[in-house]
């Protein structure tokens, strides 16, 4: 959380958004059926769907006065003022920033590109292995390389899948994504390995480490849920159908 | 240099792996799915589970019920069965109130894509509180006549299978009643225990245990048959109002689907394991004690009962204005 | 029957399952796969329950209970682990456990912290049991004064008092984030007319948020980004001598052991609520009547007692109208009755004609399960903080993957995902500006609840809003909540210092 002293100064833009949200909820509320009858039930104003919801809109709009009110009560303008000049003139590529940005961006990568592109081995071993080594070797530089290695894939990715080209490959031959996750996972290996060799031994050991890592977790954990119980995967590729073969001889 | 040689050669095995499958192979030589578009512990999922569980002893495979709910008349579910391949590994579990999906804005199709098969349904009952001045239905609809709008009724939410019996009840009678919608059946039974509803309909199956012990009194049926219950008979409500036929049977159908572009020898198989499944004792045993009436209809004939049942839910439906898109959009007649 | 009947009914159910060599691997399996379970975020004892469903379909009915009460008290108790070890509950019923719970294990408590959630949970199950042996007919009749405006008012409750006590800042922002969340329950079909609210045309949408991918969002995924951003290293654990607590931190909080399984079995009995309203309210009135409220939210034992004793009460309660109505009183009720059906056995109130004897069987179950849930969770305690000596870059992206499978298990739908990432940025952002989550996500868990029972009631009344005050138990809880949302204003506190000075005077 931040500071205490910085709350009030940022309340005022939080305390603004939520009275935003408010009259949204109410505008939007208005537009259901309040009185005429819908679905086969007799309505009435009580039995409105927007009942609540216009409850809600009018609770969030007096909740959020009354905390810009505090706000102002306890100099959250000369906060506000405070942390806005000192925002100014700074690069908003700080080391935290970046950080931050190789957390969140592979999380959305996986949910929304890879998932249905690639088979689900494939796409949690990418994310372990970028996410376990930018973090785990402490080093802002490998971080920095990464990443950019990191962006250049996902923006390749978002063509291919906002395109639709990824379907189109794959009619041409069923496994074409699956080849294209392969490279990238042997284009993060390769960036992992190749740091390594450079560095000291006890990166040489953490390399182990996260090499050994991101190729087990996965696969233990895709048979756990896929064959103990019984879930499907999102995305069942070349690897995981070999995993039921195995599975389905063995049995 | 050693970690890539590996990972090519994971590679080209899965690969010759992937090209294997499919290859001339025995049906059922992996696990079905059976994707069941209603929560778990409800009637169908029960149902599914019971006589899935069955067929997976005579097919010699597991038969995994996966529950995925949502969207409206289980369409998610529908979605995610039909986005499958239709090799017969994908199984949908369904029921009668899925019909509505398409006119209500869910599934993009008709009904008439899937091959059916109904393991059996249990039929609607009328029932009142104990302490309700109603003896028998003829008094209640005099009453609700002379106080139209102040009984109040129960059932499970808009749309679905009870209430639609609750409209054709109150059509066929000519008769007012204050329908309050609940999340569930048990829900709507749940308030009649509290006193907040006076009555309620739901199937035999759900109101049993009540009935059984006294907790509700069954007034009338909601099929044109009388039926036995604990050697109590409980009378059909078509006998006293004849015009009930206009609106009424709308029977309970619970069982699965399969594609209907699956090969044919797979249907084969599924539905000689389904004739079986049903004969168990497990099922018979169940079908009994539970007040469920056992079909085991397939093919034809069971596609023709869903085909009946989305023309009148889809069009009571659009009367009732709770449809999206007209049921003439997708080609479903007015029955 | 008569008392000694049913005692020796009860001591000869329990000798047998102890006898059975079978019944008692199946019990310790089957609590050891439920804490598994309820540990692993998105795995839920519905879930569970559920599998087990069909796993056990073939066994013989005794065998099949002893698994399937097992793995209902294994998952409940379960998803402490994730509260207090990475502040990422594995269950909704554990959310007011991590308050307290994470804290502790902050302070290199984390061994202490489990060995007391253990115990607590224990006891919490078995007062739950004693219940369902010795009140059943009187909390049956009690439960059935539940009517919609009482289940309006109780969900209400249960997101205002999250609301009031989990907060960091003004008690504002906790009511606040407990209507933004009730404005997200909103979203999709509403449940009595099917209309369409919120959706934006969006298909996915109508059916709503589902409870797992908000819960996993709002906790799991904020905390995965606070603690690789900030580089934050796991807490370091003291050296843990013993985890079994003493008799003496036990007898300290007898008071709070008793009220909160108290507070449980009674939710618990409540159709159609469960373990995480359980959990919040046994913890606000911990918090209230503590006489070291200060403590809280800074790793109070009182609190994680209340908490957990309460969840697992729970059990015990949600039994109570399940036997003797057959109308489950929780989710993994609705599950465990559905089990039931399938074996031939029909709960409901004809149930001890039909097969006397059957709710002493289950109680015997329910104290055996509590008991090896006790051992199995004592002897888990110290292996499992060890679990903290990973590095936390290294644990972090796992639990991550866990998230994301696990939330995508319980309904197999990529857009559980979807709408998870974007919800847990959304809390990630409000968090670091003071405002609680908890509220949030038990606004979602209820939402429903309240406006569906909110408008059937009006329904009823046609439209008057009288039951408010006329039914009984409404007036109990419309008071309770108007002293809640007071007791968070200043000006209420001022008028009470005020009315104390006059009266000393």
């Amino acid at each position: 959380m931040i500071d205490k002293e910085k709350l009030r100064g940022s309340d005022l833009v939080s305390g603004g958004i939520f009275l935003v949200v408010g009259i949204v909820i109410i505008a939007m509320a208005l537009q259901m059926p309040l009185s005429d009858s819908f679905g086969g039930v007799q309505s009435q104003w009580y039995v409105s769907p927007a009942l609540l919801p216009l409850v809600i809109g009018a609770c969030l709009i007096i909740l959020s006065i009354c905390i810009i009110v505090y706000a102002l009560k306890n100099g959250g303008v000369e906060q506000f003022k405070k942390s806005l000049a000192e925002k100014k003139g700074k690069s908003i590529v700080t080391d935290k920033n970046l950080r931050m940005a190789a957390v969140i961006l592979p999380l959305c990568t996986l949910v929304y590109v890879h998932l249905k592109a690639f088979d689900f081995y494939l796409t949690i071993t990418i994310y372990l292995l970028f996410s376990t080594s930018v973090f785990y070797f402490e080093d802002m530089e490998f971080l920095k390389k990464s990443l950019k290695l990191y962006l250049v894939q996902f923006v390749v990715m978002v063509i291919l899948v906002a395109t639709g080209l990824s379907k189109t490959l794959n009619k041409l031959f069923f496994a074409t994504m699956d080849i294209v996750g392969f490279i990238i996972l042997i284009s993060l290996t390769v960036n992992v390995v190749l740091f390594a060799k450079r560095s000291d031994d006890v990166i040489k050991k953490k390399r182990r480490i996260v090499l050994l890592i991101s190729f087990l977790v996965p696969l233990l954990v895709i048979p756990l849920f896929r064959y103990a119980l019984r879930v499907p995967m999102p995305k069942e590729g070349v690897i995981i159908n070999v995993m039921s073969q195995i599975y389905y001889s063995l049995r | 240099m050693k970690k890539l040689c590996i990972l090519a050669l994971v590679c080209l095995i899965a690969i010759t792996g992937a090209f294997a499958q499919g290859s001339g192979e025995v049906y059922p030589s992996r696990d079905i799915t059976n994707v069941m578009v209603w929560g778990a512990g409800g009637g169908t999922d029960l149902a599914n589970r019971l006589v899935m569980a069955e067929m997976g002893k005579i097919l010699n495979v597991n038969i995994n019920v996966n529950n995925v709910t949502g969207g409206v008349g289980g369409s998610i579910g529908l979605f995610e069965a039909y986005g499958r391949e239709a090799d017969g590994y994908t199984l949908v579990g369904v029921s009668e109130s899925c019909v509505t999906s398409s006119v209500q804005g869910g599934f993009d199709k008709r009904m008439n894509v899937w091959d059916f098969f109904i393991i059996g349904g249990s039929p609607d009952v009328l029932s009142v509180t104990p302490n309700a001045p109603f003896n028998t239905i003829v008094e209640l609809v005099e009453y609700c006549k002379a106080h139209p709008g102040e009984v109040r009724i129960g059932g499970s939410a808009a749309g679905s299978i009870h209430h639609l019996n609750v409209l054709g009840f109150c059509n066929g009678a000519g008769i007012e009643m204050n329908f309050i919608p609940y999340d569930s059946s048990a829900g709507s039974q749940n308030a009649a225990m509290t006193g907040e509803v006076t009555c309620v309909i739901t199937s035999v199956q759900e109101q049993a245990e009540l009935l059984k012990a006294g907790k509700l009194r069954p007034l009338g049926m909601m099929t044109p048959n009388e039926f036995e219950f604990e050697g109590k008979t409980i009378p059909s409500a078509f006998d006293f109002y004849p015009a009930l036929a206009d609106y009424l049977p709308l029977e309970q159908q619970i069982g699965f689907a399969i594609r209907k572009d699956a090969p044919e020898s797979v249907k084969a198989t599924l539905q000689d394991a389904f004739t079986k499944a049903m004969a168990t004792e497990a099922v018979q045993n169940y079908g009994r004690d539970r007040y469920f009436t056992l079909k085991g209809l397939y093919g034809e004939e069971a596609n023709k009962i869903f085909d009946n049942l989305e023309a009148t839910f889809c069009w009571t439906l659009w009367d009732l204005g709770a449809a999206k898109i007209e049921p003439s959009k997708f080609g479903i007649e007015r029955p | 029957m008569n008392i000694i009947q049913s005692f020796t009914y009860f001591f000869s159910s329990l000798g047998q399952v102890i006898t059975d060599p079978v019944s008692i691997l199946l019990l310790f399996g089957s609590v050891m796969m439920g804490i598994i379970f309820g540990a692993l975020p998105g795995l839920t004892a519905t879930l569970g329950v559920a599998l087990l469903t069909t796993l056990t379909y073939g066994m013989q009915l005794s065998h099949a209970l002893v698994s399937l009460m097992g793995i209902y008290v294994g998952a409940v108790y379960g998803g402490s682990y994730g509260s207090i070890m990475i502040n990422i509950p594995g269950t909704a019923s554990a959310a007011a456990t991590a308050l307290e719970g994470y804290p502790l294990s902050k302070r290199g408590l984390a061994g202490k912290a489990l060995g007391l959630t253990t115990t607590a949970s224990a006891i919490g199950t078995v007062v739950g049991m004693f219940f369902v042996v010795i009140f059943t007919p009187l909390i049956t009749k009690l439960s059935l004064q539940f009517t919609s405006f009482e289940f309006f008012l109780l969900a209400f409750f249960g997101i205002m008092i999250s609301g009031s006590i989990s907060c960091p800042d003004t008690p504002q922002k906790g009511w606040l984030c407990g209507f933004f969340g009730l404005f997200l329950a909103m979203i999709g079909r509403d449940q009595l007319q099917t209309y369409p609210r919120f959706t934006f045309g969006i298909t996915s949408l109508e059916s709503g948020l589902e409870t797992v991918p908000v819960l996993i969002g709002a906790f799991g995924i904020p905390q995965i980004i606070q603690v690789l951003s900030d580089n934050r290293a796991m807490p370091k654990q003291n050296k843990i001598d013993r985890v079994l607590p003493s008799w003496k931190a036990i007898g300290r909080n007898i008071k709070h052991i008793v009220r909160s399984a108290l507070i449980g079995v009674g939710i618990g009995a409540v159709p159609g609520i469960g373990e995480d309203i359980a959990a919040w309210v046994s913890y606000g009135t911990a918090k209230k009547t503590s006489k070291h409220p200060e403590e809280f939210g800074n790793g109070s034992e009182e609190g994680i007692i209340a908490s957990e004793t309460a969840n697992n009460s729970c059990i015990g309660g949600a039994m109570i109208p399940l036997l003797s109505m057959g109308i489950p009183g929780s989710p993994p009720a609705a599950m465990l009755l559905g089990a039931l059906l399938l074996h031939g056995i029909a709960p409901g109130p004809m149930l001890e004609v039909e097969r006397p004897g059957f709710t002493l069987t289950v109680s015997a179950i329910l104290l055996l399960a509590s008991i090896s849930m006790w051992i199995i969770g004592i002897l888990l305690a110290k292996q499992v903080s060890k679990i903290l000596k990973v590095p936390s870059q290294l644990l972090m992206p796992i639990v991550g993957v866990l998230c994301i499978i696990g939330s995508y298990a319980l309904g197999l739908k990529a857009i559980n995902l979807y709408l998870m990432v974007p919800m847990g940025i959304i809390t990630y952002l409000i968090t670091e500006r003071g405002y609680p989550i908890p509220p949030l996500v038990i606004g979602v868990i209820l939402g429903n609840m309240a406006d569906a029972n909110l408008r059937r009631g009006l329904m009823v009344s046609k439209g008057s809003l009288l039951p408010f005050i006329q039914r009984p138990v409404c007036l109990i809880l419309v008071i309770i909540i108007i002293f809640t949302f007071l007791s968070g204003t200043s000006f209420f506190k001022n008028f009470l210092s005020k009315l104390k000075g006059k009266i000393i005077k």
